[in-house]
Protein backbone atom coordinates (compact mmCIF):
# COMPACT_ATOMS: atom_id res chain seq x y z
CA UNK A 1 0.00 0.00 0.00
CA UNK A 2 2.77 2.42 0.98
CA UNK A 3 4.75 1.37 -2.07
CA UNK A 4 1.75 2.00 -4.34
CA UNK A 5 1.16 5.40 -2.77
CA UNK A 6 4.80 6.25 -3.34
CA UNK A 7 4.59 5.22 -7.01
CA UNK A 8 1.42 7.24 -7.51
CA UNK A 9 3.03 10.27 -5.91
CA UNK A 10 6.04 9.84 -8.20
CA UNK A 11 3.83 9.87 -11.30
CA UNK A 12 1.86 12.88 -10.07
CA UNK A 13 5.10 14.79 -9.66
CA UNK A 14 6.42 13.71 -13.07
CA UNK A 15 3.18 14.75 -14.80
CA UNK A 16 3.17 18.14 -13.07
CA UNK A 17 6.81 18.84 -13.78
CA UNK A 18 6.55 17.98 -17.47
CA UNK A 19 3.31 19.89 -18.04
CA UNK A 20 4.58 22.83 -16.04
CA UNK A 21 7.80 22.96 -18.00
CA UNK A 22 5.99 23.45 -21.26
CA UNK A 23 5.35 27.15 -21.77
CA UNK A 24 1.69 27.93 -21.62
CA UNK A 25 1.32 30.67 -24.13
CA UNK A 26 4.59 31.46 -25.81
CA UNK A 27 8.15 30.50 -26.57
CA UNK A 28 10.46 31.87 -23.91
CA UNK A 29 14.18 32.41 -23.88
CA UNK A 30 15.20 32.76 -20.29
CA UNK A 31 18.56 33.14 -18.70
CA UNK A 32 20.27 34.34 -21.84
CA UNK A 33 23.08 36.87 -21.62
CA UNK A 34 23.80 37.80 -25.18
CA UNK A 35 25.04 41.35 -25.60
CA UNK A 36 22.24 43.69 -26.59
CA UNK A 37 22.57 45.31 -30.04
CA UNK A 38 22.68 49.09 -30.13
CA UNK A 39 19.17 50.25 -30.89
CA UNK A 40 18.99 53.68 -32.54
CA UNK A 41 15.58 55.26 -32.85
CA UNK A 42 14.07 58.60 -33.85
CA UNK A 43 14.29 60.80 -30.77
CA UNK A 44 10.84 61.42 -29.23
CA UNK A 45 9.58 64.97 -29.38
CA UNK A 46 6.96 64.62 -26.67
CA UNK A 47 8.27 66.12 -23.39
CA UNK A 48 6.47 63.36 -21.47
CA UNK A 49 8.31 60.64 -23.37
CA UNK A 50 11.67 62.38 -23.08
CA UNK A 51 11.16 62.73 -19.34
CA UNK A 52 10.05 59.10 -19.03
CA UNK A 53 13.20 57.88 -20.77
CA UNK A 54 15.38 60.41 -18.97
CA UNK A 55 16.95 61.70 -22.18
CA UNK A 56 17.39 65.24 -23.45
CA UNK A 57 15.70 66.84 -26.43
CA UNK A 58 18.05 67.40 -29.36
CA UNK A 59 18.06 66.79 -33.13
CA UNK A 60 20.14 63.59 -32.86
CA UNK A 61 18.66 60.10 -33.13
CA UNK A 62 18.24 58.37 -29.79
CA UNK A 63 20.45 55.47 -28.83
CA UNK A 64 18.99 53.28 -26.11
CA UNK A 65 22.43 53.47 -24.48
CA UNK A 66 21.43 56.97 -23.38
CA UNK A 67 18.62 55.56 -21.24
CA UNK A 68 19.94 55.23 -17.70
CA UNK A 69 17.30 52.84 -16.34
CA UNK A 70 18.67 49.39 -15.54
CA UNK A 71 16.09 47.46 -17.53
CA UNK A 72 14.40 48.25 -20.82
CA UNK A 73 11.54 46.07 -22.00
CA UNK A 74 11.18 46.31 -25.77
CA UNK A 75 7.99 45.16 -27.45
CA UNK A 76 8.32 44.54 -31.19
CA UNK A 77 4.81 45.08 -32.48
CA UNK A 78 2.92 45.73 -35.69
CA UNK A 79 -0.12 47.99 -35.81
CA UNK A 80 -1.69 45.54 -38.30
CA UNK A 81 -1.21 42.46 -36.14
CA UNK A 82 -4.36 41.29 -34.30
CA UNK A 83 -2.23 39.62 -31.61
CA UNK A 84 -0.54 42.94 -30.84
CA UNK A 85 -3.92 44.65 -30.79
CA UNK A 86 -5.21 42.10 -28.26
CA UNK A 87 -1.99 42.30 -26.25
CA UNK A 88 -1.95 46.11 -25.97
CA UNK A 89 -4.07 46.33 -22.79
CA UNK A 90 -1.84 43.71 -21.14
CA UNK A 91 1.30 45.70 -21.88
CA UNK A 92 -0.42 48.82 -20.52
CA UNK A 93 -1.18 46.83 -17.37
CA UNK A 94 2.48 45.87 -17.13
CA UNK A 95 3.39 49.57 -17.27
CA UNK A 96 0.93 50.31 -14.46
CA UNK A 97 2.17 47.37 -12.42
CA UNK A 98 5.74 48.62 -12.69
CA UNK A 99 4.57 52.05 -11.49
CA UNK A 100 2.60 50.56 -8.61
CA UNK A 101 5.63 48.59 -7.42
CA UNK A 102 7.77 51.73 -7.45
CA UNK A 103 10.02 50.35 -10.20
CA UNK A 104 9.35 53.04 -12.80
CA UNK A 105 12.88 54.45 -12.59
CA UNK A 106 14.44 51.01 -12.94
CA UNK A 107 12.29 49.43 -15.68
CA UNK A 108 11.25 51.26 -18.83
CA UNK A 109 9.02 49.93 -21.60
CA UNK A 110 9.19 50.96 -25.24
CA UNK A 111 7.52 49.65 -28.39
CA UNK A 112 9.09 49.35 -31.83
CA UNK A 113 6.62 49.12 -34.74
CA UNK A 114 8.24 46.79 -37.26
CA UNK A 115 7.52 47.99 -40.82
CA UNK A 116 5.13 50.62 -39.47
CA UNK A 117 5.26 54.28 -40.41
CA UNK A 118 5.09 57.15 -37.90
CA UNK A 119 1.44 57.58 -38.89
CA UNK A 120 0.61 53.94 -38.20
CA UNK A 121 2.48 53.90 -34.88
CA UNK A 122 0.66 57.07 -33.79
CA UNK A 123 -2.71 55.45 -34.61
CA UNK A 124 -1.81 52.42 -32.49
CA UNK A 125 -0.68 54.64 -29.62
CA UNK A 126 -3.91 56.63 -29.68
CA UNK A 127 -6.20 53.66 -30.17
CA UNK A 128 -4.90 51.83 -27.09
CA UNK A 129 -3.92 54.88 -24.98
CA UNK A 130 -0.41 53.58 -24.69
CA UNK A 131 1.49 55.53 -22.02
CA UNK A 132 5.04 54.55 -22.99
CA UNK A 133 6.98 55.67 -26.11
CA UNK A 134 6.43 53.88 -29.41
CA UNK A 135 8.79 54.15 -32.36
CA UNK A 136 8.38 53.42 -36.05
CA UNK A 137 10.82 51.04 -37.76
CA UNK A 138 9.72 51.24 -41.41
CA UNK A 139 12.61 49.19 -42.83
CA UNK A 140 12.88 46.72 -39.94
CA UNK A 141 16.37 48.14 -39.23
CA UNK A 142 16.06 47.83 -35.46
CA UNK A 143 13.69 44.88 -35.55
CA UNK A 144 16.23 42.79 -37.46
CA UNK A 145 18.87 43.56 -34.82
CA UNK A 146 16.74 41.64 -32.35
CA UNK A 147 15.12 38.92 -34.43
CA UNK A 148 15.40 37.55 -37.96
CA UNK A 149 12.13 35.62 -38.07
CA UNK A 150 9.83 38.49 -37.25
CA UNK A 151 6.84 37.46 -35.20
CA UNK A 152 4.74 39.93 -33.30
CA UNK A 153 4.39 40.67 -30.52
CA UNK A 154 7.87 39.80 -29.32
CA UNK A 155 9.41 41.06 -26.10
CA UNK A 156 13.07 41.61 -25.24
CA UNK A 157 14.34 42.47 -21.78
CA UNK A 158 17.58 44.41 -21.91
CA UNK A 159 19.42 44.47 -18.59
CA UNK A 160 22.35 46.65 -17.63
CA UNK A 161 24.99 44.65 -15.83
CA UNK A 162 27.51 45.74 -13.24
CA UNK A 163 29.91 47.07 -15.88
CA UNK A 164 27.19 49.18 -17.49
CA UNK A 165 26.78 47.05 -20.63
CA UNK A 166 23.33 45.89 -21.61
CA UNK A 167 22.57 42.26 -22.31
CA UNK A 168 19.43 40.53 -23.50
CA UNK A 169 18.36 38.88 -20.28
CA UNK A 170 15.07 37.45 -21.51
CA UNK A 171 12.99 37.19 -24.66
CA UNK A 172 9.46 36.11 -25.40
CA UNK A 173 7.61 35.47 -28.64
CA UNK A 174 3.88 35.93 -28.28
CA UNK A 175 1.89 37.46 -25.47
CA UNK A 176 2.65 37.00 -21.80
CA UNK A 177 0.12 35.15 -19.63
CA UNK A 178 -0.39 38.12 -17.34
CA UNK A 179 1.65 41.17 -16.31
CA UNK A 180 2.31 39.87 -12.80
CA UNK A 181 3.87 36.62 -13.97
CA UNK A 182 5.93 38.44 -16.60
CA UNK A 183 7.28 40.89 -14.02
CA UNK A 184 7.89 38.10 -11.50
CA UNK A 185 9.88 36.28 -14.19
CA UNK A 186 12.13 39.18 -15.13
CA UNK A 187 12.81 40.64 -11.68
CA UNK A 188 15.15 37.88 -10.47
CA UNK A 189 16.81 37.64 -13.90
CA UNK A 190 17.64 41.36 -13.77
CA UNK A 191 18.56 41.34 -10.07
CA UNK A 192 15.69 43.62 -9.17
CA UNK A 193 13.05 43.10 -6.48
CA UNK B 1 -7.60 -4.18 -8.78
CA UNK B 2 -4.74 -2.10 -7.39
CA UNK B 3 -2.64 -2.83 -10.46
CA UNK B 4 -5.44 -1.69 -12.79
CA UNK B 5 -5.85 1.50 -10.80
CA UNK B 6 -2.12 2.20 -11.03
CA UNK B 7 -2.12 1.57 -14.76
CA UNK B 8 -5.06 3.91 -15.25
CA UNK B 9 -3.37 6.62 -13.23
CA UNK B 10 -0.18 6.32 -15.28
CA UNK B 11 -2.24 6.68 -18.42
CA UNK B 12 -3.95 9.80 -17.08
CA UNK B 13 -0.61 11.34 -16.04
CA UNK B 14 0.91 10.78 -19.46
CA UNK B 15 -2.21 12.20 -21.11
CA UNK B 16 -1.90 15.35 -19.02
CA UNK B 17 1.74 15.66 -20.04
CA UNK B 18 1.02 15.33 -23.74
CA UNK B 19 -2.24 17.24 -23.82
CA UNK B 20 -1.21 20.36 -21.90
CA UNK B 21 0.55 21.79 -24.95
CA UNK B 22 -2.59 21.20 -27.01
CA UNK B 23 -4.84 22.76 -24.38
CA UNK B 24 -2.85 25.97 -24.10
CA UNK B 25 -1.23 25.97 -27.51
CA UNK B 26 0.89 28.72 -28.88
CA UNK B 27 -0.97 31.94 -29.47
CA UNK B 28 1.73 33.14 -31.81
CA UNK B 29 1.46 30.37 -34.41
CA UNK B 30 -1.18 31.63 -36.80
CA UNK B 31 -2.68 29.56 -39.56
CA UNK B 32 -0.99 31.67 -42.19
CA UNK B 33 -0.07 30.00 -45.45
CA UNK B 34 3.39 31.07 -46.58
CA UNK B 35 3.43 32.59 -50.04
CA UNK B 36 6.52 33.17 -52.14
CA UNK B 37 7.27 36.45 -53.84
CA UNK B 38 4.79 36.94 -56.67
CA UNK B 39 4.74 39.07 -59.82
CA UNK B 40 3.72 42.54 -58.60
CA UNK B 41 0.61 42.77 -60.78
CA UNK B 42 -0.86 40.36 -63.30
CA UNK B 43 -3.95 41.93 -64.88
CA UNK B 44 -5.20 44.72 -67.15
CA UNK B 45 -7.18 47.42 -65.39
CA UNK B 46 -10.56 48.16 -66.98
CA UNK B 47 -11.53 51.27 -65.00
CA UNK B 48 -9.98 54.65 -64.29
CA UNK B 49 -10.52 57.72 -62.17
CA UNK B 50 -13.68 59.49 -63.29
CA UNK B 51 -15.47 56.31 -64.43
CA UNK B 52 -18.65 55.15 -62.72
CA UNK B 53 -17.67 52.23 -60.49
CA UNK B 54 -19.09 48.91 -61.75
CA UNK B 55 -21.91 47.92 -59.43
CA UNK B 56 -22.14 44.52 -57.78
CA UNK B 57 -24.40 42.51 -55.50
CA UNK B 58 -22.39 39.96 -53.54
CA UNK B 59 -22.99 37.66 -50.55
CA UNK B 60 -21.72 39.08 -47.27
CA UNK B 61 -20.03 37.20 -44.42
CA UNK B 62 -22.59 38.69 -42.04
CA UNK B 63 -25.43 37.24 -44.13
CA UNK B 64 -27.51 38.54 -47.01
CA UNK B 65 -25.99 40.47 -49.88
CA UNK B 66 -24.40 43.87 -50.28
CA UNK B 67 -24.53 46.07 -53.33
CA UNK B 68 -22.30 49.02 -54.08
CA UNK B 69 -25.24 51.13 -55.24
CA UNK B 70 -26.77 50.82 -51.75
CA UNK B 71 -24.30 53.45 -50.57
CA UNK B 72 -24.90 55.94 -53.36
CA UNK B 73 -25.88 59.31 -52.02
CA UNK B 74 -25.01 58.26 -48.50
CA UNK B 75 -21.37 57.32 -48.08
CA UNK B 76 -18.11 57.18 -49.92
CA UNK B 77 -16.85 53.63 -50.36
CA UNK B 78 -13.38 52.18 -50.10
CA UNK B 79 -13.29 48.84 -51.88
CA UNK B 80 -10.39 46.81 -50.54
CA UNK B 81 -9.68 43.80 -52.74
CA UNK B 82 -7.25 41.32 -51.22
CA UNK B 83 -5.94 38.26 -53.04
CA UNK B 84 -6.49 35.47 -50.53
CA UNK B 85 -7.52 34.75 -46.97
CA UNK B 86 -4.96 33.21 -44.63
CA UNK B 87 -1.97 34.62 -46.50
CA UNK B 88 0.59 37.19 -45.38
CA UNK B 89 0.08 40.87 -46.06
CA UNK B 90 -3.66 40.26 -46.46
CA UNK B 91 -3.72 38.97 -42.93
CA UNK B 92 -2.35 42.28 -41.77
CA UNK B 93 -4.13 44.77 -43.96
CA UNK B 94 -7.71 44.40 -42.71
CA UNK B 95 -6.81 44.11 -39.01
CA UNK B 96 -5.12 47.49 -39.43
CA UNK B 97 -8.23 49.03 -41.01
CA UNK B 98 -10.18 47.39 -38.21
CA UNK B 99 -8.73 49.74 -35.58
CA UNK B 100 -9.23 52.98 -37.50
CA UNK B 101 -12.99 52.97 -38.03
CA UNK B 102 -13.05 56.55 -36.74
CA UNK B 103 -10.88 57.74 -39.63
CA UNK B 104 -13.31 56.28 -42.17
CA UNK B 105 -16.34 57.67 -40.30
CA UNK B 106 -14.79 61.15 -40.14
CA UNK B 107 -14.72 61.08 -43.94
CA UNK B 108 -18.25 59.62 -44.31
CA UNK B 109 -16.76 56.48 -45.76
CA UNK B 110 -17.60 52.80 -45.49
CA UNK B 111 -14.95 50.17 -46.12
CA UNK B 112 -15.95 46.98 -47.97
CA UNK B 113 -13.52 44.08 -47.93
CA UNK B 114 -13.69 41.71 -50.90
CA UNK B 115 -11.85 38.64 -52.09
CA UNK B 116 -12.51 35.63 -54.34
CA UNK B 117 -12.62 33.31 -51.31
CA UNK B 118 -15.92 31.69 -50.43
CA UNK B 119 -18.04 32.78 -47.50
CA UNK B 120 -16.99 30.07 -44.99
CA UNK B 121 -13.31 30.83 -45.66
CA UNK B 122 -13.85 34.58 -45.25
CA UNK B 123 -15.88 33.95 -42.12
CA UNK B 124 -13.14 31.87 -40.45
CA UNK B 125 -10.45 34.34 -41.43
CA UNK B 126 -12.27 37.47 -40.29
CA UNK B 127 -13.26 35.76 -37.04
CA UNK B 128 -9.55 35.36 -36.30
CA UNK B 129 -9.16 39.12 -36.63
CA UNK B 130 -11.63 39.73 -33.82
CA UNK B 131 -14.83 41.70 -34.29
CA UNK B 132 -14.64 43.70 -37.52
CA UNK B 133 -16.64 46.84 -38.15
CA UNK B 134 -16.78 46.72 -41.92
CA UNK B 135 -18.68 44.38 -44.25
CA UNK B 136 -16.83 41.67 -46.13
CA UNK B 137 -18.20 40.19 -49.35
CA UNK B 138 -17.29 37.17 -51.43
CA UNK B 139 -16.51 37.31 -55.15
CA UNK B 140 -16.35 33.51 -55.27
CA UNK B 141 -19.17 32.63 -57.66
CA UNK B 142 -19.36 33.32 -60.54
CA UNK B 143 -15.65 33.23 -59.85
CA UNK B 144 -14.06 36.67 -59.64
CA UNK B 145 -16.80 38.30 -61.73
CA UNK B 146 -16.47 41.62 -59.89
CA UNK B 147 -12.67 41.54 -59.94
CA UNK B 148 -12.95 40.85 -63.69
CA UNK B 149 -15.26 43.86 -64.19
CA UNK B 150 -12.66 46.09 -62.56
CA UNK B 151 -9.88 44.41 -64.54
CA UNK B 152 -8.02 43.09 -61.52
CA UNK B 153 -8.43 39.33 -61.80
CA UNK B 154 -5.01 37.69 -61.95
CA UNK B 155 -4.25 34.72 -64.16
CA UNK B 156 -4.21 32.34 -61.18
CA UNK B 157 -7.76 33.26 -60.14
CA UNK B 158 -7.09 35.62 -57.23
CA UNK B 159 -7.66 39.34 -57.41
CA UNK B 160 -4.99 41.97 -57.20
CA UNK B 161 -4.33 43.75 -53.91
CA UNK B 162 -6.27 46.84 -54.97
CA UNK B 163 -7.98 49.83 -53.42
CA UNK B 164 -10.69 51.90 -55.08
CA UNK B 165 -12.21 55.01 -53.58
CA UNK B 166 -15.74 55.61 -54.87
CA UNK B 167 -17.53 58.81 -53.99
CA UNK B 168 -21.17 59.30 -53.04
CA UNK B 169 -22.07 59.75 -56.70
CA UNK B 170 -20.63 56.35 -57.48
CA UNK B 171 -17.61 57.73 -59.33
CA UNK B 172 -14.13 56.27 -58.97
CA UNK B 173 -11.85 58.89 -57.41
CA UNK B 174 -8.73 56.85 -56.56
CA UNK B 175 -7.21 53.63 -57.83
CA UNK B 176 -4.28 51.73 -56.34
CA UNK B 177 -3.53 48.37 -57.93
CA UNK B 178 -0.75 47.66 -55.51
CA UNK B 179 2.25 45.37 -55.65
CA UNK B 180 0.63 42.19 -54.38
CA UNK B 181 3.64 41.50 -52.13
CA UNK B 182 3.38 44.67 -50.09
CA UNK B 183 0.85 46.49 -48.01
CA UNK B 184 -0.58 49.81 -49.27
CA UNK B 185 0.31 52.76 -47.08
CA UNK B 186 -2.56 53.68 -44.78
CA UNK B 187 -1.64 57.35 -44.54
CA UNK B 188 -1.90 57.71 -48.32
CA UNK B 189 -5.38 56.18 -48.29
CA UNK B 190 -6.58 58.50 -45.52
CA UNK B 191 -5.14 61.53 -47.31
CA UNK B 192 -7.00 60.52 -50.48
CA UNK B 193 -10.22 60.18 -48.49
CA UNK B 194 -9.78 63.67 -47.10
CA UNK B 195 -9.67 65.03 -50.66
CA UNK B 196 -13.28 64.00 -51.27
CA UNK B 197 -15.88 66.72 -50.62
Amino acid sequence: MARMAGTLLFFIIVACVFSGCHTLLADEGGGESTPAPEIILPRPTSPAHLTYLGVPSNPQPLSLNEVKAKVIVIEIFNMYCPHCQREAPQVNSLFELIQSRGLQDKIKIIGIGGRNSDFEVKLFQEKYNIPFPLFSDPDFTNTYKLLTDVQTPSFFVLNKGVLGKRKIAYSLTGGFANPESFLDTILPITNLK
Amino acid sequence: MQRNFLGLFMLISLTIFYCCPLVFGEVQKENIFPVEHLKATDSALKVKIGDPAPDFNLPAVSGGTISLSHYRGQQNVVLSFVPAAWTPVCSGQWPGYNIVENLFKQNQTILIGISVDNIPTLFAWTQAMGKIWFPVVSDFWPHGVVAEKYGILRSDGVSERALFIIDKQGIIRYVDVHDINSRPDLETLIQELKKLE
